[in-house]
């Protein structure tokens, strides 16, 4: 089968500022399908946002070359460049009405009063600001939501090839960013974008994203799917970044057989996925708390015994901790209230799902 | 001057607006912390007011009779074309300084050189510092027959007069640009301070190219700032006094000269009080449009 060739190509790209000779971006490749949203993913100063200001054109690669539809852009100004760009602080124009504020890069592009009414107006419907009630109000009669709302439409009302995406729901707090993240997740697959979505929120990534790119120190460090990202990931830093893990080090670590390690954990036989970092640090295992399961009694495959030192329900699950009896602890989640093991002296027995259990290297 | 005065500082002390509401017995202090200003307005009312009164009165009687005699001279024509003369010079000068304000006063706002940026503020700031009279004898000294300027423009259009910029509306405009300089750059930069450079990128992003930026984005919302320094310069250049006084020698005056006239040399004071009068109305009438043409419009209001 034949690829589309991609939207946005990013080609061994490097940022380095000039007196202190820091390396915001370090080298980076990345590929942006059509119709694919690629989160770049990372702490703050991992580059990423500088990232996206050099594919938008706002600052210049020193090596590399961005590509936008197969064809280098590093010789086009910004605005040139028929990206759309939705900022973290929205950058609405406060002199302008919201008509005005999403007509202006039609304005810019000499559309014809009428193309420019009808678009502005289709497109106010579709990211829910009716027309005849909000069309006419200025910006500083709209809540963040609805600036939000402006923001989009004002990008997306000009048909960008490229959508980018700034952290630009960094402010807004937890539902409207969930429930803005879900809409905005739809009004994309409608249009079909090709979008980059630059935060430092997981959750929103997960949720946001066809991929995600792991940035750190100026490096794309792991790309995939979020589900797998989340389950596999390659290093500790991902694998802290994309939420809970545990990590615990391993008494002996057995022979191999293809990508499966057998290994020793607190005195009981475990398997591993080798994640196959290029490291000679000191080897250790980590998965997921939701991959733990919890039990009162002995079961079969539930081999690690320990004593429950923690408890706490944190709305929709419990969040628990376990000693084992080698003295590392396990952090635990389950919709259930977990064994507490009253009957034998808070002594519980613990399974760790196999499949998904990582050997990493320090 | 309120909003004038707002755009000047509103850079750098944006806390200072939301005050809690003064309550008791702390409107006692609030009282005594207006009563200097307010001593000092008192006789800035006191002092409009006995203008008002003696441009009312006899010559030589001023406090004592009652004449409509200087009005009627005002519309004579000699006078009035003063004045026109004056309103006109001051008019050019606000354009143009505040044409020639907004670059530099763009460059200090984006340099990214903190030195850069000292050393032109110094230069802005430092004729303040130094007497109008001062300024005005430097002026003499380039635009004079034997100045460096009047020889360079003698030399390029190859006359054998030396070409005096000296006593004529040109010397004026020019020494009262450079010396109203200072009062259009401040309230520029601290207005285009307010403009967060993601406006101008998301401009850019949707498709303006720079000049369009600075047309749609940019100059709008400076506008306050702009408006305010144009009306400053006009106002300080209607009133205008050493340097029309010495630039213009006795061929071109303007109003400030003729009260000085008035008052001192003619001994005229009903006249030199009427003509006073006109520039109190004019800086009124002045700072009237300031707030038709300046709609307290900014970039802040938006977070």
């Amino acid at each position: 089968m034949q690829m589309p060739p991609p939207v946005l190509e990013l080609r061994n790209v490097s940022r380095i500022f000039a007196p202190s000779g820091f390396r915001a971006v370090d080298g980076i490749d990345l590929q942006v399908a059509p119709g694919e949203i690629v989160s770049i993913l990372g702490p703050s100063g991992c580059g990423k946002t500088t990232t996206l200001r050099m594919i938008a054109g706002l600052d210049n690669p020193t090596g590399g070359d961005v590509r936008i539809a197969n064809e280098s852009v590093l010789q086009k100004p910004p605005h040139l460049r028929k990206v759309g760009l939705v900022f973290q602080s929205l950058a609405i124009f406060p002199h302008m009405s919201v008509r005005q504020n999403v007509a202006f890069g039609l304005r810019m592009q000499r559309a014809s009063t009428a193309v420019i009414e009808d678009k502005v107006d289709r497109i106010l419907e579709l990211v829910q600001l009716p027309p005849a009630q909000f069309a006419s109000r200025q910006p500083e009669q709209l809540s963040g939501g609805q600036l939000q709302r402006v923001a989009l439409a004002r990008t997306l009302v000009t048909e960008p090839a490229l959508v980018l995406f700034d952290e630009p729901m960094a402010s807004l707090d937890r539902r409207l960013r969930d429930y803005m993240a879900v809409e905005l997740r739809a009004i994309q697959k409608k249009l079909g974008l090709a979008a980059v979505y630059v935060t430092h929120d997981q959750e929103t990534a997960s949720a946001m994203s066809d991929r995600i790119a792991i940035m750190d120190s100026g490096r794309i460090v792991q790309v995939g799917r979020p589900e797998d990202v989340y389950e596999r990931p390659d290093s500790r830093f991902v694998a802290e970044f994309l939420g809970d893990a545990n990590f615990l080090k391993p008494q002996a670590v057995g022979g191999r057989n293809g990508k499966r390690r057998s290994l020793q954990l607190s005195g009981v036989p475990i398997e591993a996925d080798d994640a196959g970092q290029q490291s000679n640090g000191e080897p250790f295992i980590m998965f997921r708390p939701e991959h733990v399961a919890i039990r009162a009694k002995q079961d079969k495959g539930a081999g690690l015994t320990g004593v429950l030192t923690g408890c706490q329900f944190s709305g929709g699950y419990y969040r628990w901790r376990v000693q084992l009896t080698d003295g590392q602890f396990v952090v635990g989640r389950t919709t259930a209230d977990p064994a507490r093991g009253e009957a034998n002296g808070g002594k519980v027995w613990l399974s760790i799902n196999p499949e998904h259990v990582r050997l990493l290297r320090q | 001057m309120t909003s004038i005065a707002d755009n000047m500082i509103a850079a750098d002390l944006p806390a200072i607006r939301a005050s809690p509401k003064v309550q008791g017995a702390s409107q006692w202090k609030v009282a005594a912390l207006l009563f200097p200003a307010s001593l000092l307005i008192g006789l800035l009312l006191v002092c409009s007011l006995a203008v008002l009164r003696i441009s009312f009165g006899e010559r030589h009687a001023e406090w004592s009779e009652w004449s409509l005699g200087s009005y009627q001279a005002l519309l004579d024509g000699y006078y009035l074309r003063i004045l026109a003369d004056t309103i006109w010079l001051a008019l050019l000068s606000a354009v143009a300084t505040t044409m020639l304000s907004f670059p530099i006063a763009l460059f200090m706002t984006r340099t990214a050189s903190q030195a850069a940026r000292r050393l032109v503020l110094i230069c802005i700031l430092l004729p303040m510092l130094v007497s109008v009279l001062v300024q005005s004898f430097g002026w003499m000294a380039i635009l004079g027959p034997s100045g460096f300027l009047s020889q360079a423009l003698g030399f390029l259009t190859n006359s054998e007069r030396p070409v005096s910029l000296l006593f004529n509306r040109t010397g004026i405009l020019l020494g009262l640009i450079q010396t109203a300089a200072p009062l259009a750059v401040l309230p520029i930069v601290a207005s285009l301070r307010t403009i967060p450079i993601q406006l101008e990128e998301a401009a850019a992003v949707l498709g303006a190219s720079r000049w369009r930026v600075y047309r749609h984005i940019i100059l709008p919302l400076a506008w306050p700032g702009i408006a305010s320094g144009a009306i400053l310069v006009f106002g300080f250049n209607t009133g205008a006094f050493v340097v029309p006084l010495l630039l213009g020698g006795m061929k071109v005056t303007t109003i400030a000269v003729v009260i000085r006239d008035q008052m001192g040399a003619i001994l005229n004071w009903p006249m030199g009080a009427t003509l006073s009068l006109m520039l109190i109305l004019l800086a009124l009438g002045v700072q009237a449009m300031h707030r038709i043409i300046a709609p307290g419009r900014t970039a802040r209001r938006v977070g």
